[in-house]
């Protein structure tokens, strides 16, 4: 117990810290003291409180709801669908979306882009946020209706996603060939997770996501501790096995819907934040293992978009990659030294 | 007294896997389940248990019907412990804990814990409680599979070939355990198992099932050999050792 809550302490305060860092750098050359005198709203700065409040704020907002959120769909969906590589990712919930994504810009003509010296910027993007809402709850529709069918399995599940991912590839792919450059640009930039795509209004709306999506899963956090016996272990201790399952799979396609219509795709973190915990709290059940998994996506993902925006400044890379280029080798090193601990 | 009355299940194809099943546990009493694989044993399990709805037939205990009961309050009723595919990671304080199920809302209560730590005592794993469920042996995973059973507060217990893949003294320490406890607490007590001298030393009755039909439901005193070796199809003989009725084949 000390060990957990010890993890809890130290995840709060990277959270704390890396938050802290991404509100003093970005834009505009700031003192720390600036920094947190504009914080506090003290008058001196104006340029420099808007930054904070209008932009930073919000973007920080953003990346620990949006980290939350995905490292929670990564745990729920491993569990109901018993596979360890499950992610919105893995199911093409991030595919669909992308489809909606292009679909908005390329045919609804919803994305203008401008250059704005250090990335792209999206126009109407309303718009594509909507479509890609669309075509997230499209793809997720239709593993739920997978789930449906008499006898279906966890496995043809996992199927019916890497299907349905091919699918919307396909479309998408399909969609930019007959597109214009600038077309084909804001459907790709759209691709790229980015969490400065949004404000305030998406960050709240994103952080409401994550409160009632982590509130349901915990709900039910002991019936996935009976899901993971196996089906049958599951059923004799009265869980209602299917209907877990089908709820998980609604809740976790809205709350990755939100995410990705709003911020893109952000591949990775719902895989590795889940396994990172369970690879050093091996005997963790999900009434820890939704919490912490949550709180370490929100600290991965903001700490990546802080580097996303620090590598090559003022050019701020796509935080997926970052995600993907930090993560990769320290979840290879805990996978490395937990097999050669158990050789 | 659990009743099962004219169980009958068939599959989708028209086969049929159960066949008029009826028996009757009574409270304290251990039932041998036997017969060959393919027989309808852990169907039969299953239909109990509630997981597989028959065809024809019902589960009765103390006159309550067990089909018409929800999920979480037939688990209030009826055990099951299928056959063991895989442990998962965890302690064994939490997979025993995970018995309290049907009684959790949120989270699980002081009582629900101690509950545990006093069954846990009763069935002298106390002191693997902090211990990885994935390290520990055959014979105690089972044993830690029966207290999550009984920290489930039951009055039946149905436990689907408990035995398989221990040694020999794992197997008698298992079925020991689960006469006395069957005796003590009041359980009706179900259990699939292959061996037939474990079914005859510790059952009070048993049900041979052949092709998903009932072929003997007897006091395990008065099994003859002539049905065994009908059932099986090799020639067996039942014969009395030092007191104790053992199969020979």
């Amino acid at each position: 117990m000390r060990k957990e809550i010890l993890f809890f302490a130290v995840m709060a305060a990277l959270l704390f810290a890396a938050a802290l860092v991404g509100l003093h750098r970005g834009a505009g050359e700031s003192s720390w003291g600036d920094t947190l005198s504009a914080l506090f709203l003290s008058g001196k700065d104006a340029d420099l409180e808007y930054f904070i409040y209008h932009l930073r704020l919000p973007r920080i907002t953003a990346a620990v709801f949006t980290g939350m959120t995905l490292a929670v769909c990564g745990v729920i969906l491993q569990n109901v669908l018993n596979n360890p590589l499950a992610s919105s990712f893995t199911l093409g919930f991030s595919q669909g979306a992308a489809f909606g994504a292009a679909f908005s810009i390329i045919v609804l003509g919803a994305g203008s882009t401008q250059y704005n010296g250090s990335g792209v910027v999206l126009g109407n993007l309303g718009y594509v946020a909507a479509g890609a809402f669309a075509g997230s709850l499209t793809a997720s529709a239709v593993i739920l209706l997978f789930s449906f069918v008499r006898g279906m399995t966890p496995q043809g599940l996992i199927l019916a996603g890497v299907a349905v991912s091919s699918f919307f590839s396909a479309c998408t792919m399909l969609l930019q060939y007959f597109s214009t450059d600038s077309q084909l640009a804001a459907a790709v930039f759209w691709t790229f997770g980015d969490l400065g795509k949004g404000g305030w209004t998406e960050a709240f709306s994103m952080a409401g996501v994550c409160f009632i999506g982590v509130l349901f899963v915990l709900k039910y956090s002991w019936d996935y501790n009976a899901v993971a016996w196996g089906e049958s272990y599951a059923a004799g201790l009265g869980v209602n096995v299917k209907r877990v399952r089908v709820l998980s799979l609604l809740v976790t396609a809205v709350m990755a819907a939100f995410a990705t219509a709003f911020y893109g795709v952000i591949g990775f973190i719902g895989l590795i934040a889940p396994h990172m915990v369970r690879l050093v709290f091996r005997q963790a059940g999900h009434g820890f293992l939704i919490p912490a998994s949550g709180i370490l996506g929100g600290v991965l993902l903001l700490t990546a978009d802080i580097a996303a925006q620090a590598v090559i400044y003022p050019v701020a890379l796509p935080v997926g990659v970052i995600t993907s280029f930090a993560g990769v080798p320290v979840f290879l090193g805990l996978l490395l030294r937990r097999s050669l601990k158990n050789a | 007294m659990l009743d099962v009355k004219g169980i009958s299940y068939s599959l989708k194809n028209g086969r049929k896997i159960l066949d008029g099943i009826g028996f009757s546990v009574g409270s304290g009493e251990l039932c041998a389940v036997i017969g060959p694989n393919g027989a309808g044993k852990s169907t039969l399990m299953k239909v109990i248990t509630g997981l597989i709805n028959p065809s024809d037939g019902s589960v009765q205990f103390m006159k309550t019907d067990l089909m018409s009961l929800v999920p979480r309050a037939r688990a209030k009723v009826v055990a099951y412990l299928p056959q063991i595919t895989h442990a998962v990671s965890s302690s064994v304080s939490d997979a025993v804990l995970l018995g309290r199920k049907p009684y959790i809302s949120w989270y699980p209560s002081a009582d629900d814990r101690e509950l545990v730590s006093d069954v846990a005592f009763r069935l002298g794993i106390d002191h693997l409680l902090e211990r990885n469920v994935t390290e520990l042996s055959g014979g105690e995973l089972q044993k830690v599979l029966i207290a999550r059973a009984l920290v489930q507060e039951t009055f039946v217990l149905i436990l689907d070939e408990p035995v398989n893949h221990l040694d020999v003294k794992n197997q008698i320490d298992i079925m020991e355990t689960t006469r006395q406890l069957t005796r003590e607490s009041g359980l009706a007590t179900l259990v699939v198992i292959h061996d037939l001298n474990l079914a005859l030393r510790y059952a009070d009755s048993v049900l041979l099932l052949d092709g998903g039909k009932q072929a003997v439901f007897c006091r395990s005193s008065e099994l003859k050999s002539g049905c065994v070796s009908d059932v099986y199809n090799i020639p067996m003989d039942i014969r009395e050792i030092d007191g104790r009725r053992c199969v020979i084949y």
